[in-house]
């Protein structure tokens, strides 16, 4: 999610080369941006789904064992409130403009078109600010610790392009540095740990499910209409099992830090060398690799639901 | 151990139990009892995702400690089909030690 701020850093890196927005760079600023825009869009995925997933669950499971489904039942499934949920994917949403004004702005946007963005997005910061700090609860601790640590920064940044003073504020974000983007990040990865290891549980119990009731309806006798459906649930279950090992969004989070940590070393480095350019090249491969995976993994789980 | 740690300690235990359960005939008695188990060990592990708890404090890691040993015991015989009673008296171990775990960490009330 902090491809945002940590594109304050690629685009520090820019200017540090003179405004100049060498092809060199193109490349690899690219695949940050894309990788960041996908690690966000599986962060995004998981939030969504996180409630939804506990919902199915209890309603299976209550049909199983053939007892009422109640709607106070369904609300005590919940994992994180509505309320909780929407703020967090309104902070996305605002990190992902953000990131967005930032990639046009190293992508020769014009000025104007930029402060222009920059100011509706700081009032939608604040907005999100003020949502943010009304959550309750001390799930939301550490979400509205790293949110208000990070949102300032990207506040101050809008502010200097919305006065025309971008590169004052390139330098204040490098001052800075990542760690405020990588705890925000670290925040997202708790839930998103939480949130793999229940939908990995549901997706292991479909597994279980799927061959229990193809065994049940070898013992009955059905039909081989029946036996071949129930196969393909067994096979739809294997390819939904597979493709979550590697659908884990907080592998994707902990290589955005890991870009996060190389763009700054990058960036400070007062005369990078080759070798440090090529380090640079190689660790936004590495991201850029990561995030495909991820995205892909997470995709697939979506269709096969 | 972290909170985040015990939380997937359980869904490896979880997913054991899946590999069992899909590997048990229809009419196997021991299924329905495995299932129950299930149940509850899914539902310890879903009131443990609900909350956030300080896992920095002597009490929690005592605690954590205790599952962890617990957790290591069972390790390798818990999906072992040929012998149901040990894998069923494993897994009750390891849901008793569960609710131990978050009795004393204030997870369950």
């Amino acid at each position: 999610m902090l491809k945002a701020a940590s594109f304050i850093v690629v685009c520090a890196l820019l200017f540090a080369f003179g405004c100049a927005k060498p092809s060199a760079f193109q490349a690899p600023v690219s695949k940050f941006h894309d990788a960041a825009t996908s690690v966000l869009t599986s962060t995004k995925a998981y939030y969504t789904a996180l409630n939804k997933s506990e919902r199915d669950h209890y309603i299976d499971q209550q049909v199983a064992a053939k007892r009422d489904i109640t709607l106070i039942g369904i609300d005590g499934t919940q994992l994180l409130t509505s309320q909780d949920i929407a703020a967090r994917l309104k902070a996305l949403d605002v990190l992902s403009q953000y990131s967005e004004l930032l990639y046009q702005l190293a992508n020769s946007t014009s000025p104007s078109t930029i402060q222009s963005k920059a100011s509706d997005l700081q009032k939608s910061v604040t907005g999100v600010s003020d949502e943010i700090n009304k959550l309750g609860g001390s799930k939301n601790d550490g979400f509205k610790n790293a949110t208000n640590a990070v949102f300032p920064i990207i506040g101050q940044v809008l502010q200097a392009f919305v006065n025309s003073k971008i590169e004052d504020a390139l330098k204040n974000a490098i001052n800075t540095g990542t760690k405020p983007v990588n705890d925000f990040i670290t925040a997202l990865e708790i839930d998103m740990t939480v949130a793999y290891e229940r939908k990995r549980n549901f997706v292991s119990g479909q597994r279980s499910s799927a061959v229990q009731q193809y065994e049940q309806d070898l013992q009955s006798k059905s039909d081989q209409g029946k036996l071949q459906a129930d196969a393909q649930l067994i096979s739809t279950a294997e390819d939904n099992w597979e493709a979550f090992q590697t659908a884990s969004p907080t592998v994707g989070l902990e290589a955005m830090k890991q870009a996060d940590d190389a763009l700054e070393k990058f960036v400070k480095t007062p005369k990078p060398s080759i070798t440090d350019f090529s380090s640079f090249v190689s660790a936004m491969d590495a991201f850029a690799s990561i995030a495909q995976q991820v995205s892909t993994a997470v995709q697939q789980l979506e269709e096969i639901k | 151990m972290t909170q985040l740690d015990a939380i997937k300690m359980i869904g490896d235990v979880l997913t054991n139990i899946d590999v069992v359960t899909g590997s048990l005939q229809p009419n196997d008695p021991n299924l329905q009892k495995l299932m129950d188990l299930r149940v509850v060990l899914d539902d310890r592990q879903r009131q443990l995702s609900r909350q956030v708890f300080n896992d920095n404090t002597q009490n929690f890691q005592t605690a954590a400690q205790q599952l962890t040993t617990v957790n290591a015991n069972i390790q390798g015989s818990i999906t072992s089909i040929n012998n149901m009673a040990t894998v069923i008296g494993n897994i009750s171990t390891f849901l008793n030690s569960v609710t131990t775990f978050m009795t004393s960490i204030g997870a369950l009330l």
